[in-house]
């Protein structure tokens, strides 16, 4: 045969067998030739990460502004000066509910309502929105609880290859946790998850039950990462816990998180780079008044399937961050070469990107107070959240189909958005 | 293999068992017919949806995509995917086992391997579509983009500055 054997491959099914490939397998495969860059580029999460911008999610807190209680901005071009970002979705001005961004995939974003529990899913491209039931897990009392917390245990995934959405709460007791010694690590007996559009096999429209395995549990403050096809969280002594989102299977990452030296402390799993990342913060010995943030990146193929050997390895430092009010913004902290915080005391709709240096040993660095990418506010005190977006305009309306009477018991009052049903 | 005979008469065996289910003509390219059970031919989300739209189900589904051969071969997964449904773990068992020694026979002639892919993804058969992707991507998984090149006999396009730049985004990524 002359050409190769691939050609007359439609490029659908060309996209299944990319999609198969562990992801360390998929980014080499750029380099096989042009139509495979282009594909991998154009159809898979790698080529959507490289796509992505970064999603800044902001809620007043005070309540008293003229500013919409949460809104959601996209920054194309985090270069220096500043930039004002677009906004592409807010919660309308005058309305009550207090919402914290769950995740992001593929465009949709998923809220949590504080007190309610409810989720809800937006496309901010269509306008499209559509309400899921709280997990049952999460008792109306513990509904109240903070939001970090609360978020904190839920997150929202995709799996590339079945094309299905996911929401994973992760019922962890966090007070039990705050009462272990062992710094907030709950026990976890099972995974909750709700699965977006199971259209005809009837079973994707309630919350199910996964057991996890003996022993299982869950740093409740370090959060629920969802990174191709799996969801990831921290479990006590260092563990890496993953939930598959194709088989539905809670297993230990077989590779630790690395020990941590004695005045460091974990801050949070986070998403760097398109692959699992933890930010281990400390002090710095010769000045004490900044905070060090260390990234460490888990290396090689996925959970699930036949695997490449995966390790932590350290990627980079951020150094000069003011402890207090200069905060990391979880949990996409690190955007491209820039890394974003948050400013606490200026009390605006800001977010603050600095630009990674390489050294000459190889290693990256990223000094504070360098760019500023801003949307100017007055007054209020703000959480600020980050996301990676690539923006979509698949409807959300096919995955209403299956739970009409989900959506009508769950009416969203609160809210002026209209509820989408086909 | 099955053919196109043998086919049938599984089908109508089946169609005795199961009494009010339809037989449906599939043609290949080469104007050859194979009759399948409804169960069998609904494997195929593509004729799934004509079927249910009151399509042509008496005068038969034409594939002029798909040569006797390969619909041949897909036909015999989708008659053991779709004319039992498996219970018992035994069941299961033989089902999976069915599948493993089905894609062994396809990875050893590739050629046929993407003739049956293609099908599958031109039918919408999503089982077999898992299969034989998977078998695919299998053997690309633990190549060198150089072995890849040599393996499905491509060209080489990439300019020195297109791989500069996806080694370097690669390292940044």
């Amino acid at each position: 045969m002359d050409d190769s054997i691939m050609d007359g491959l439609p490029t659908d099914a060309f996209v299944e067998i990319l999609l198969r490939l562990p992801p360390s397998a998929r980014r080499r495969s750029r380099l096989v030739c042009r139509r495979w860059r282009d594909v991998v580029d154009a159809r898979t999460p790698e080529g959507q990460s490289r796509r992505a911008k970064a999603l800044v999610f902001f809620l007043n807190r005070s309540g008293h502004s003229p500013e919409p209680r949460c809104s959601a901005h996209v920054f194309d071009d985090l270069s220096p000066p500043s930039s004002s970002g677009r906004e592409i979705w807010n919660s309308s001005t005058g309305t009550a509910a207090e919402l914290a961004m769950v995740g992001c995939c593929n465009g949709v974003i998923a809220l949590w309502e504080e007190g309610t529990g409810r989720l809800t899913l937006v496309n901010p491209s269509t306008g499209e929105t559509l309400a899921i039931p709280p997990p049952p897990r999460l008792p109306p009392k513990r509904r109240r609880r903070r939001t970090p917390l609360v978020v904190s245990c839920l997150s929202f995934g995709y799996h590339p290859i079945t094309g299905k959405y996911k929401i994973v709460h992760l019922p962890a007791d966090d007070a039990m946790a705050a009462a272990s010694s062992s710094s907030w690590c709950s026990p976890l007996d099972v995974v909750e998850v709700f699965t977006l559009g199971d259209v005809g096999v009837g079973n994707g429209a309630t919350w199910r039950e996964v057991a996890a395995p003996p022993g299982s549990s869950c740093h409740v403050r370090l959060g629920v990462v969802s990174l191709d096809g799996a969801a990831y969280w921290v479990a006590a002594d260092n563990a890496v816990m993953s939930f598959d989102l194709e088989h539905e299977r809670v297993a230990a990452v077989e590779a630790p998180l690395p020990a941590m030296p004695l005045g460091t402390w974990l801050g949070a799993l986070a998403v760097v780079g398109g692959r699992l990342g933890v930010a281990v913060m400390g002090c710095a010995d010769s000045y004490p008044t900044t905070t060090i943030v260390e990234v460490w990146v888990l290396e090689g193929g996925r959970s699930g399937d036949e695997e490449e050997q995966r390790t932590w390895a350290r990627r980079y430092s951020i150094q000069g961050l003011a402890p207090g009010w200069q905060r990391m913004v979880w949990p996409y902290f690190c955007h491209g070469e820039h890394v974003l915080t948050t400013d606490v005391r200026t009390r605006r709709r800001s977010a603050h990107a600095h630009r990674l240096h390489r050294l000459r040993d190889g290693s990256r660095l990223a000094l504070a107070h360098l760019a500023t990418a801003d949307t100017a506010a007055a007054a209020p005190m703000y959480d600020v959240q980050a996301f990676p977006y690539v923006g979509t305009t698949e409807p959300l309306g096919e995955y209403a189909v299956s739970d009409a009477s989900g959506l009508s018991r769950y009416p969203y009052k609160n809210m002026l958005l209209s509820l989408f049903l086909e | 293999m099955a053919s196109g005979s043998g086919a049938a008469a599984a089908a109508a065996d089946a169609e005795e068992k199961e009494s009010g289910s339809r037989m449906i003509t599939l043609t290949s390219n080469e104007g050859k017919a194979f009759v399948v059970t409804e169960a069998s031919a609904r494997q195929s989300a593509t004729i799934r949806s004509m079927v249910d739209d009151g399509g042509c189900v008496d005068k038969g589904f034409p594939l002029p995509n798909v040569d006797s051969k390969t619909l041949a071969r897909v036909i015999q997964y989708s008659d053991e995917h779709g004319n039992k449904e498996p219970h018992t773990v035994d069941e299961r068992a033989a089902l999976a086992k069915f599948d493993r020694d089905f894609i062994a026979e396809l990875d050893a002639d590739k050629a046929f391997l993407y003739d049956v892919t293609m099908a599958a993804n031109y039918l919408h058969i999503q089982g077999l579509l898992a299969l034989t992707t998977q078998c695919v991507a299998d053997t690309i998984k633990g190549k060198t983009p150089e072995e890849i090149r040599t393996a499905f006999g491509i060209e080489y396009d990439l300019t020195a500055q297109d791989e500069k730049e996806i080694k370097e985004e690669d390292t940044h990524a």
